[in-house]
């Protein structure tokens, strides 16, 4: 209880002393596909391991955000759940079941002798000596204190990072705005083999025209987003029967906040408004859905950007682009940049920078499809080393290392981050905060967290060799096949 | 005869059969993923890993690629 001091108005949150839950070997805050995969890969080395979470099950965006569609580089942890997603129907084409995935979240961290506490707020963190040393949590049960030599951050927001005082960045850097949230939905009683039959799916796949019509003829009483984002098919589900059912990435908000709870509930009540809207649309307009209704929306926002916390080394533009390797890799992207436009619909997918001394608009790869472009059109833009039109070039295997470092804070010791909170400018961490690449991240980081114990050193100052070489016992991929790392058992 | 890989339209650039090919047969053009039928060995790993349904088998029984 908090007394109200009638006098001056102001709320004091007094002094107290607060129960602890216990005392860990790690502590991993937020059960995304980041911290699932840094639980388990921590446990699995024998650490007494807690994975705290906010919400009621694992997997977040993947699971509950509806975002059922594990895309990067699918190794280590990432693969085992794949696979046993295949064992129970729950994943095809890249395309999960949310419910079953769920379960297999539960199952792989309960096995893995993960201490998981649900329905948890991490509030702050505690900190002494520039080193991290545990995090408070708020619950049903009340505030409470947990206790650990590690603490991996995985909370997407970076909030146990911020919480101990570590620098970040959020936002574009001319103006701090965010990248657009989506609330995704699902959609059922669809013909999905007329829709992959159909001409809008061979033509206009991304549906740029058919939306641009919409929006004319006034079907779409305003521009939500000028594309599909992506559309996925649901497994183990009825299906070839007219009742297919899928999970859609369509609706938008702009002009987001995503550190304000004001402005998140703006975004739930808007992204709902906007399935509404674009369900119905879809129904007149789409063949194949004409059938179809509106299943559910998902219970959590798709924020896809808020804090990138500072670390050792920051990830940048020109890093992608150039398809950079590090030798201190942790994991691969193969995804370039997908800027979902913080302030109008689309897609950015090049980015400004400066290569030889000239003013560049530079582009990963050539899937640049629904991309607004930069000013001078098509014929502005050059891959990663300023070459133009014809003359551009990509690699065969396209795809960049993110570095042991971009998961290392700087400042505050014992503590690593892993998933979209990575340390990363804003034009970089629009391109690697994919599913699997934060459950990749997140391996890394519960398996570095392992080792700087065992080791009896900070995880800043593990050595990478060490770290990369049980990533690859465990089954990650670090780009050993394609080329040498320096140090490492498995050089090719 | 022989089983043949193709990109259908409708690929949206995401690059994940790239990754999956173990035969390096695939590349990324502005049309989309393109599999090289020479190096493809068959396996199907693309098909199945491709989240916008856009790569379709074939089954042909003679080399230069006729559909069956």
């Amino acid at each position: 209880m908090i007394p109200h001091k009638q006098n001056d108005g102001r709320i004091i949150d007094p002094a107290r002393e607060l129960g602890c839950i216990g005392k860990y070997d790690v502590l991993v805050v937020g059960g995304g596909m980041a911290g699932t995969g840094a639980a388990v890969s921590a446990a699995r080395l024998g650490c007494k391991t807690m994975l705290i979470e906010r919400e009621t099950s694992l997997g977040g965006l993947a699971t509950i955000g509806l975002v059922n569609i594990p895309l990067d580089f699918s190794c280590g942890i990432g693969k085992e759940m794949l696979s046993r997603l295949d064992q129970v129907s729950g994943h095809w084409h890249r395309n999960s079941d949310p419910e079953k995935h769920k379960l297999i979240l539960d199952r792989m961290t309960k096995e893995a002798g993960v201490d998981l506490l649900l329905h948890s707020y991490a509030v702050d963190s505690i900190v002494s000596g520039g080193e991290i040393k545990g995090v408070v949590v708020e619950s049903k049960s009340g505030r409470q204190a947990v206790l650990a030599d590690r603490v991996v951050d995985s909370s997407g927001d970076g909030d146990a990072a911020f919480f101990a005082g570590c620098e970040y960045k959020s936002g574009r850097p001319s103006d701090g705005m965010n990248q657009a949230c989506s609330l995704e939905f699902r959609l059922g009683g669809v013909d999905w083999d007329l829709y992959l039959e159909s001409d809008l799916k061979k033509n206009d796949p991304r549906w740029i025209k058919l939306i641009e019509k919409a929006v004319a003829d006034g079907a779409m009483p305003y521009m939500i987003e000028n594309h599909l984002n992506w559309v996925t098919h649901l497994p183990g589900r009825p299906q070839h029967c007219k009742m297919d059912e899928l999970s859609l990435c369509f609706a938008h908000s702009r002009n987001c906040r995503p550190l304000d709870a004001r402005d998140l509930t703006r975004m739930y009540l808007e992204g709902r408004e906007q399935a509404d809207i674009l369900w119905r649309f879809i129904k007149k307009r789409v063949p194949g859905f004409e059938n179809c209704y509106l299943i559910d929306t998902a219970t959590l926002l798709g924020v896809r950007e808020s804090r990138r916390i500072t670390g050792e080394y920051v990830m940048q533009a020109k890093d992608i682009a150039q398809w950079r390797r590090f030798d201190d890799v942790i994991t691969m992207s193969g995804h370039g940049y997908d800027l979902h436009n913080p302030d109008g619909p689309g897609n950015i997918k090049w980015a400004e920078m400066e290569i030889d001394g000239k003013q560049c608009y530079a582009i990963c790869h050539t899937g640049y499809g629904s991309s607004w472009l930069p000013p001078g059109g098509l014929d502005a833009l050059t891959d990663g080393f300023g070459r133009k039109g014809k003359d551009m070039k990509f690699p065969d295997l396209p795809c960049y290392d993110i570095p042991y470092r971009c998961l290392v804070p700087l400042k505050i010791d014992n503590l690593l981050v892993a998933g979209r909170c990575l340390s990363a400018d804003f034009m970089a961490q629009s391109g690697c905060r994919l599913v699997l690449a934060c459950m990749n991240m997140g391996q890394a980081a519960g398996t570095a967290a392992a080792l700087s114990l065992r080791a009896r050193v900070a995880p800043r100052k593990l050595d990478r060799i060490t770290l990369q070489n049980q990533l690859l016992r465990d089954g990650m991929e670090l780009g050993q096949k394609q080329r040498r790392i320096p140090g490492l058992d498995t050089n090719k | 005869m022989k089983v043949i890989y193709s990109v259908e339209r409708g690929c949206t650039h995401c690059g994940t059969c790239i990754y999956e090919c173990p035969a390096g047969a695939i590349r990324i053009t502005s049309g989309g993923a393109v599999i090289d039928r020479a190096k493809c060995t068959g396996c199907g790993r693309c098909m199945a890993n491709c989240a916008s349904e856009a790569i379709k088998k074939t089954v042909t029984d003679n080399i230069n690629g006729k559909e069956q």
